[in-house]
Parts: C-alpha cells; sequence; structure tokens
C-alpha cells in the first residue's frame, strides 16, 4: 500500500510534523523535537491511530521510531488493525518503526528495566521518535505515585539525551485534571468521544506546550482509513485582515434584470444571502449566479442537500449549461449530504476546494445545514463570520441560499437569524397567492454600500431560470 | 592476550534523572560507570577509586563542579584525569579553563558526549 500524508512537510526547524496537518496547524508546526507528550484520551479516542500515524509520517522521511507497548494487544493484531489506514506502508515496517512488547520487561525488571529498553533500543536505532502506548500499565505496577513520577522525569531526561520526541499514550481519568506527570511533560494533548443525544462527536485540544504557543479549545477530529484528521475551529486559523480598500467592481448575478435592480451586480468579493421558502427558486438563481462562471473566474457550487445528478438535471430543464459548464472545468461541484457533518470539516473542505481551483465565484446552497452540523449552535455566528471574512480575503464572491419561512401580508414577517449579520447583500424570495395562482416575488433588502430598486419584483421559473414579468426599475431614476 | 577493563567513568549530578540517562547511556557503550550526587559525594568516590574520566556538573548542593576539581587536582593521584563537564552556563571563575577539558552546554546530546568522551580518553587531559 502506498502510504499517503495529509500534505504536511515532515519538519521544520526544529519541530516534527505529526502528519496530520489539521494538529500541526494547531501545533503550530508539530512537536518540538524532543519534547515529551502525554497523549491521553479514553479507549478508543483514537490515541495509538494517532501515534502510528506520527511514526508512519516520519518513516517515509526515512526518520526511526520504536514503538514499545504494555498492551495485551499483541503487534500483529495491531498491525492488521493500522494496515488499514491509508498512512500504513508495510515497507517501512520493521526497519523504520520497531515494535517492542515491554510487558513482560515491566513484570521482571520493573521500571528500570523499561528505561533500559527504552535506551537500548533508541539508541540502536538511532531513533528520533518513541512512543510508550500503556503508560497506565505503568502506573497500576508501581508502589508508588513518586515511582511513577521519578519515571517520567527519567524518560524525559532519556529523551533530551537521545533527541527523541517521546509521546507517552495513556488513558484519561473519569475527571481530567492536571495530575503530577502533567506538570513534568513538554506537552499533553487531550482526545475526547462525546455524545449529544444519539450522536457522537470527537474533539481534542492541547492542553500544555512548553516552550511553544498553540491555538487553544476544542478543535473536532475524526477517524476514519486516512487515520486521525484534525479540523481546527475556523474562527481560531483563518487570518484576521482584510484588504484595507474593498475590491472594487461589480459581479454580475447572472440575472441581468436582477443586477439592473442592484446597481449593476452585486459588490465584488462580498456575501450576498437569498432567504426564500422550499421551492421559491433559491436554487435556480443560485444555478444562474453559478452559470456567469468564466475561465479566468471559475464557480464553485457547494450543495448541502441536491446531489450533482440532480443538478444537472435540474439545469437541462430549465436550460441553462451548468452541466457543460462542470464538464470544462468552469464550475466546480461539491455535495456534502446534510447528515452528522463537522461544522469545521465542512469549512475545511470549501476552503481547501476554494484555493484548489481558484475560485472567485462560490454558491453555497443550502447554509441553513450548517445549523444542522453545528454540534454547538452557538458556535455559528462566529464559524460564519471567520468564512466570510475568509472569503473576502480570498476575494471570492459568494451567494449562500438558505430556506426560511416568510409569512405573507398583512402580517409579513421573516426570522433572519444569526445570517444576516454575515451579508453585505440580502435577497428575499416569497410567495402570495392571487386566487388559484401563486405568485413568486423577490426583492433586495440589502446592499453594501449601493443603491438597489426595494420593490418586490414578481417573476417565473421557466426556460432561461427566473424571469421577471413587471420590469425592475434603475435605482438610481429614483423611482424604485 | 591480556583482557583490560572497559574504561571507568565518574558521573557528578545532582539530577537523578539526568544522572541515570547518563549511565544508562555509558553502560550500553561498554564504559565502567560510578555516580555522585554532588561534589563533596565526589571527592569521597575519588578518594577511594581513581577513575579514567570524570563526568560533572558544574552548579551542585554542597559542594559545587569546581570546587571538587580543585581539591582533586591538588591529589597527584587524580591530577591528570581528564574531566568533562556539562553545564548551563560557563562557570565565570578565572581558572575553569585550567581545571576542565572540556565543556558541554545543556541540554546535551548524547552524539556529543560520545565524542568529547572518546577524544578525552583517547588524548587524556587538554585533547580539546
Amino acid at each position: 500500500m502506498t502510504a499517503k500524508t495529509q500534505n504536511t512537510p515532515v519538519q521544520t526547524a526544529h519541530r516534527i510534523s505529526t502528519g496530520c496537518a489539521g494538529l500541526d496547524t494547531i501545533l503550530l508546526g508539530g512537536f518540538l523535537r524532543g519534547s515529551v507528550f502525554i497523549l491521553e484520551g479514553s479507549p478508543g479516542a483514537g490515541k495509538t491511530v494517532l501515534a502510528n500515524q506520527v511514526c508512519f509520517h516520519q518513516a517515509q522521511a526515512g526518520e526511526r521510531s520504536v514503538y514499545v507497548t504494555l498492551l495485551a494487544e499483541s503487534h500483529d493484531r495491531l498491525l492488521k488493525n493500522l494496515s488499514s489506514m491509508s498512512f500504513f506502508d508495510a515497507d517501512l515496517w520493521p526497519m523504520s518503526i520497531d515494535y517492542i512488547s515491554g510487558f513482560h520487561i515491566l513484570t521482571t525488571k520493573g521500571l528500570n528495566g523499561i528505561l533500559e529498553l527504552i535506551m537500548k533500543e533508541c539508541r540502536a536505532r538511532n531513533a528520533s521518535m518513541l512512543v510508550l502506548d500503556g503508560l497506565f500499565v505503568l502506573e497500576e505496577n508501581v508502589q508508588s505515585e513518586r515511582e511513577f513520577r521519578k519515571f517520567v522525569n527519567d524518560v524525559t531526561n532519556l529523551a533530551a539525551l537521545m533527541d527523541c520526541t517521546v509521546l507517552l499514550l495513556t488513558n484519561s481519568r473519569q475527571q481530567p485534571q492536571p495530575r503530577p506527570e502533567h506538570t513534568m511533560v513538554d506537552g499533553w494533548i487531550e482526545m475526547n468521544t462525546h455524545q449529544l443525544a444519539y450522536r457522537a462527536y470527537r474533539d481534542l485540544s492541547i492542553r500544555k506546550y512548553r516552550g511553544s504557543d498553540f491555538i487553544p479549545g476544542r478543535h473536532s477530529f475524526t477517524i476514519s482509513d486516512e487515520g486521525v484528521r484534525v479540523f481546527p475551529r475556523l474562527e481560531t486559523v483563518t487570518r484576521r485582515e482584510i484588504p484595507e480598500a474593498p475590491l472594487e467592481g461589480r459581479v454580475s448575478s447572472g440575472l441581468p434584470a436582477l443586477d439592473k435592480m442592484v446597481s449593476g451586480g452585486f459588490p465584488a468579493a462580498t456575501t450576498s444571502l437569498l432567504f426564500g421558502p422550499t421551492g421559491a427558486g433559491k436554487t435556480t438563481l443560485a444555478l444562474q449566479f453559478a452559470a456567469a462562471a468564466t475561465a479566468e473566474e471559475p464557480a464553485l457550487f457547494y450543495s448541502l442537500y441536491e446531489a450533482e445528478v440532480r443538478l444537472r438535471m435540474k439545469s437541462e430543464r430549465l436550460g441553462l449549461n451548468v452541466g457543460e459548464m462542470m464538464d470544462r472545468g468552469l464550475i466546480h461541484f461539491i455535495w456534502t449530504p446534510p447528515s452528522e457533518n463537522l461544522l469545521d470539516e465542512l469549512g475545511n473542505k470549501l476552503l481547501r476546494a476554494i484555493k484548489k481551483h481558484k475560485i472567485k465565484r462560490l454558491v453555497l446552497d443550502g447554509v441553513d445545514a450548517f445549523d444542522d452540523s453545528a454540534v454547538h449552535p452557538e458556535r455559528l455566528p462566529g464559524f460564519l463570520n471567520a468564512l466570510n471574512s475568509e472569503l473576502r480575503r480570498m476575494e471570492v464572491s459568494s451567494l449562500f441560499t438558505t430556506r426560511t419561512e416568510i409569512l405573507p401580508p398583512p402580517t409579513f414577517s421573516v426570522n433572519l437569524g444569526n445570517l444576516s449579520a454575515v451579508a453585505e447583500n440580502i435577497l428575499l424570495l416569497r410567495y402570495e397567492e392571487e386566487g388559484k395562482h401563486l405568485r413568486r416575488y423577490l426583492s433586495v433588502l440589502k446592499v453594501r454600500d449601493s443603491a438597489f430598486d426595494p420593490l418586490w419584483r414578481e417573476y417565473t421559473i421557466s426556460q432561461g431560470g427566473i424571469l421577471f414579468t413587471d420590469g425592475p426599475r434603475d435605482p438610481a431614476s429614483g423611482t424604485g | 592476550m591480556a583482557i583490560t577493563n572497559p574504561p571507568l567513568i565518574l558521573i557528578v549530578e545532582d539530577e537523578s534523572g539526568i544522572q541515570l540517562a547518563l549511565s544508562l547511556l555509558l553502560e550500553l557503550e561498554g564504559y565502567r560507570v560510578m555516580q555522585a550526587g554532588d561534589g563533596e559525594e565526589g571527592l569521597t568516590c575519588l578518594a577511594e577509586t581513581v577513575p579514567d574520566l570524570i563526568i560533572t556538573d558544574y552548579m551542585m548542593p554542597n559542594r559545587n563542579g569546581l570546587s571538587m576539581l580543585r581539591e582533586m587536582r591538588q591529589d597527584p593521584r587524580l591530577a591528570a584525569i581528564p574531566v568533562l563537564m556539562l553545564s548551563a552556563v560557563i562557570p565565570p571563575e578565572e581558572d575553569a579553563y585550567e581545571l576542565v577539558d572540556q565543556f558541554l552546554s545543556k541540554p546535551v546530546m548524547a552524539g556529543d558526549i560520545l565524542t568529547a568522551i572518546t577524544s578525552l580518553l583517547k588524548n587524556g587531559r587538554g585533547a580539546s
């Protein structure tokens, strides 16, 4: 199997990459070389996977690791479990990663036996990475807490002497509190699995990192056949600086009549929010927005509800050439079903695609699905603000669609929720019954620093997409 | 063919973790090792045994490394023993370079220590 990494350099000066891009981001580049980290979590939290991921990543660069396990699990079984992971490379084992069972030595020679083993193996292998899996087993086999603390201290001294980075894997306690061993090591990473009603999710946090700054707080992670993937909270990693002057120019909405209502198009590199009830034509307008893409300014259509095949069919029925533009690479498409997603995973995926394809026009169709993905909905405003700032910095013009119920006049009201604060431009779609007819209307609520036509405009959806039936007025004429 | 004993090295270090790590490393490399926890204990060891080399810390309780070396150098049996000092700082005392043959600053790497030991054992005092 070919080993893959998550696009992380193996090491910068004095830093050891973990092979997990998100974790490197949180650790500001990885582990400091020669440091000792406690990796703590409940059984099944992913400690062993992450530690092996680090070792295999280092092995790819020619570095050697010693992996001492004090657990009952045999190495055959461990390796069998790891073999399905994309980072696993059978060619690197056993030459670059040496798996050693320390349990027998612990029971016959005690802690000093383990220290001798560590020194002997690290020296013999010229190892730059040491993993001790099952620190809690050692703790159970010592006479006193003092003896255990001395052992941890001895390991840190061995690591410093051998210039070896050390991961000590241990089970978390029921009530995780800093313990003496935490004060003796350089770093402490906590990996957690939480239950929220029927849903389970994972996060990790750096509790301590001596000699280095880090990004504090909880960050989501997943475990899949790619290994551990960490998604730093978007609010903490997006760049805060915004161009001093907003980008000049207008960006077509894809509907000439709508462009006229908003003074020639949306201001460039802004986010437009399109609210409307189900069936009002949000996705249709979004397709028209995407279809205004060019080779110089490609679009990304990020759908949280409808799959690509359905959107192609819809586009074809409307006479839009979105499918053909997808085939030509002018429009890129990502579909993430609105199931149990992680907010930061979605954000990460979106921003990576924008960067990769140099996207300048973005549709986020169904942004209300983010509500379902947010384990902690109170984070949503901050998350969307961060996402919006990043899009602005990347000079991307965006259209977010979201479902909302709008009560018709005379009790006309709409709840724009958290989203309205992040958008520079806001559009509303609604229905109105007239006899047996259901009429559709669009109105512009807000356009950044521009005049606009605020009247409700009636439209139909037919061949060609959204067509206005009562003719927009030019807001500059003052008649709107 | 005569069988010779491996070189004997005295480690004088108050930090037990560093002392242990150094001992394990040197024993693994085939040296014989004696340990002392400060300068006073170091002198006690030296009264009974003459090592081939001394590795000492500078700052230690009771008696520091240089103070131990001053006393030691007055004994003709011990005057020629090469000394490697591991310290976070270079001692400000004027006679530091007369008493010590090589300094390594902490934190120190295994490879640097082993290279220094090989050189000092081969060339004796003033090897560096």
